[in-house]
């Protein structure tokens, strides 16, 4: 388990779920300082600006009217020029200035005597027992030595601006980070379990348990359909694997004959060695045999040749009108032979792209299908027509048609119903029809509910 | 008739030697490419049997070195490959035809014999006879004696093939892809069916069987 956590602590979920709190903290604080910052500067500005205000004022009045003016009309209390104490309280609620006028010597002439402060703006405590908010001055020298300062307190709003800024802060530090650090932790744990069950699948089916599948949740989340494309792969990945597995049974099966057939026609010419008569029979036994395996070996060498696409480069335009009434033409004296009937119907001009012998050999494939396993005095027939933008070629006999268990797999590889076993072929014929017309891009179709087998195969025309 | 074969396979090449000089051949085994080339520029062979895989050289190559430098001899391919692009590879660099391994030696002599060089043909001959039998190639039209042979256009081609084959074996397989133009191995017996049927109004109402089957082999027609 500890290394389940190793692998949460290091994974990417994690991680990225970190970076991107730690993303998110640093633009929160940013945000947080630029708009307190913003608030303040503002407050300030406005400070700045009225005590600048009344300062020119006072300059006015001072050199306009003299000092005395100065004092009388805007410094002097009702009662005292130098104020009291208490007086300063009344100013700190109302909000208003606070003045102080020195002389050369420094000594309070007017106004409240605990300011202190250089010359030009400062933030400065006053020198008051019970007071400590600190208040912006701003000093200027007058002629003849007299020192004004105005003062304002500042406002309560900018100290709560700027502890609110210290507050949320260490809020986001302290409260924010862990609380990703959790989530991140969580998630990733989460998102590692669901990646677990579907790699752990993998991991069986890697060492040969081919039925496993990832489980699905009642959720349809990303994970589920992921583990649904998987397990979709994985059913084909099987049915592949069985469809090789019955291919190989089928080779195997399909070659014993022949090569038992021509083992026991060389045992019987070693035997019969002095009978030359005897000879010729077992090596034409033996020919026969040996055909029926090239057979084999031809028709699954060309069906991988198809399946592997290759044949696509020798597609011209071909005349398929023409081509299967030469087909049928061809077959229809094997179709008599047997005592069978042919009926044909092609509509002439009927052009599609394709490769011309493969062609031949899918119609000639449907045709021996239909000679081979119709009923006794079949009627077969072919039909070739345009119908709803597609090329229709129809090949097909009635009866006694494919039993409904053999329909879905009839176009596999080696796949004979049990009833044409006895005959001669190696069921590869229909995969290979399937095979050439999906390299054509044509629809292979066996018709539903009819007695007999017909086959329809859809091609595009020729554009 | 002489005949040179290319192949580096020791086997195939004993089982070729035996087969052709069994049929009276005079065959010559080379199985370096490189000297068989030169053998063709100093000796003169009727055919070249040609393995399409040699040991440094693709025999496509070879064929092309050979009718490069003006050599006209027919060729035979042997190849292993089944592809269609091989083989038309393999008759643009001027083979004359080709087979795929694995092969009967049978159906090697047939076709051999058809493309062993022939003495250049002055005009394509316009009636082609053999005993009592004529075959009017412009107005297609066959005639045993005096008598009109009903024939089907495919039943006339496939006479027309034989008789200008005669006194050879042709096999199934060379019938298919001459006579009808198919490259598959249909299962059924197609090409027994139509010879069959070309036989019953050839030689069936006659006194004398011009077209005969070799068994295991194929077909000839001759007196």
């Amino acid at each position: 388990m500890s290394s389940a956590r190793n692998n949460t602590l290091g994974s990417t979920v994690f991680q990225q779920t970190l970076v991107s709190s730690a993303a998110f903290v640093l633009v929160s604080l940013a945000l947080l300082w630029v708009i307190c910052g913003g608030m303040i500067w503002q407050i300030d500005r406005n400070q700045i600006a009225d005590i600048e205000e009344t300062m020119t004022y006072a300059e006015d009045v001072y050199y306009g009217r003299g000092l005395d003016a100065l004092i009388d009309e805007e410094i002097r209390d009702d009662t005292d020029v130098i104020w009291s104490d208490d007086f300063i309280f009344e100013l700190l609620e109302q909000e208003q200035l606070l003045w102080t006028l020195r002389n050369a010597d420094y000594d309070p002439v007017a106004g409240f005597p605990g300011l202190h402060a250089e010359f030009g703006f400062s933030i400065v405590g006053l020198d008051h027992p019970e007071i400590r908010q600190s208040v912006r001055a701003l000093s200027r020298q007058l002629r003849g030595g007299d020192r004004l300062t105005i003062a304002a307190f500042l406002p309560e709003a900018r100290a709560n601006i700027v502890a609110f800024a210290q507050w949320g802060s260490l809020a986001l530090l302290l409260i924010v980070l862990p609380l990703a650090l959790i989530t991140g932790y969580v998630l990733s744990q989460r998102v590692f379990q669901r990646i677990e069950g579907i790699s752990a699948t993998a991991s069986a089916v890697a060492s040969g348990e081919m039925t496993t599948r990832v489980a699905q949740s009642p959720r349809h989340d990303e994970f589920d359909r992921l583990g649904g494309s998987i397990n979709q792969m994985l059913d084909q990945v099987e049915d592949l694997n069985r469809s090789i597995e019955d291919v190989s049974v089928g080779v195997a099966h399909d070659l014993r004959t022949p090569l038992t057939n021509i083992g026991g026609r060389l045992e019987l010419i070693r035997r019969d060695r002095s009978d030359p008569q005897a000879v010729e029979t077992h090596v034409d036994a033996a020919e026969a045999a040996q055909d029926q395996l090239m057979r084999v070996f031809d028709a699954l060498l060309r069906l991988g040749e198809v399946k592997a696409g290759q044949r696509k480069s020798a597609f011209a335009p071909v005349d398929l009108s023409a081509l299967v009434a030469d087909l049928a033409d061809t077959f229809a004296p094997v179709f008599a032979d047997a005592d069978k009937h042919l009926t044909v119907q092609v509509q002439s001009g009927l052009q599609i792209e394709g490769d011309q012998e493969l062609l031949q050999q899918l119609i000639a494939n449907l045709l021996e299908n239909a000679v081979e396993h119709s009923r006794d005095a079949a009627q077969a027939f072919v039909t070739l027509e345009r119908a709803d933008g597609r090329i229709v070629l129809k090949i097909g006999d009635d009866g006694p048609g494919i039993s409904p268990l053999h329909r879905d797999r009839i176009f596999e590889r080696f796949f004979r119903a049990d009833a044409s076993r006895g005959t001669a072929g190696n069921g590869l014929g229909l995969s290979l029809v399937q095979a050439i017309a999906a390299l054509h891009q044509a629809e292979l179709a066996l018709a539903p509910d009819i007695k007999g087998a017909v086959f329809s195969v859809l091609f595009l025309p020729r554009t | 008739m002489n005949v040179l074969i290319i192949e580096d396979d020791a086997e195939i090449g004993d089982y070729l030697m035996r087969g052709l000089r069994e049929a009276g051949w005079d065959p010559v085994l080379r199985t370096d490419p490189q000297q068989g080339i030169l053998d063709v520029s100093t000796r003169d062979f009727d055919v070249i049997v040609l393995d399409r895989m040699l040991p440094g050289m693709d025999g496509v190559d070879a064929l092309r070195l050979l009718r490069g430098a003006g050599i006209k001899t027919p060729v035979l391919v042997l190849t292993a490959r089944t592809s269609i692009d091989d083989r038309v590879e393999g008759l643009e660099a001027g083979a004359d035809d080709y087979l795929i391994k694995p092969f009967a030696m049978s159906e090697l002599l047939a076709r051999l014999k058809i493309i062993a060089r022939r003495p250049a043909r002055a005009a394509p001959e316009t009636d082609l006879v053999i005993g009592d039998l004529t075959l009017d190639r412009v107005r297609r039209q066959a005639r045993r004696g005096e008598v009109l042979l009903d024939l089907s256009p495919l039943e006339f081609r496939l006479l027309e093939y034989l008789m200008l084959h005669q006194g050879q074996v042709v096999t199934r397989t060379i019938l298919l892809e001459k006579v009808w133009g198919y490259r598959f191995d249909p299962k059924t017996s197609l090409v027994q069916t139509h010879l069959s049927r070309l036989r019953t109004k050839v030689d069936k109402p006659f006194k004398s069987e011009l077209i005969r089957t070799i068994r295991g082999q194929g077909y000839v027609i001759g007196t």
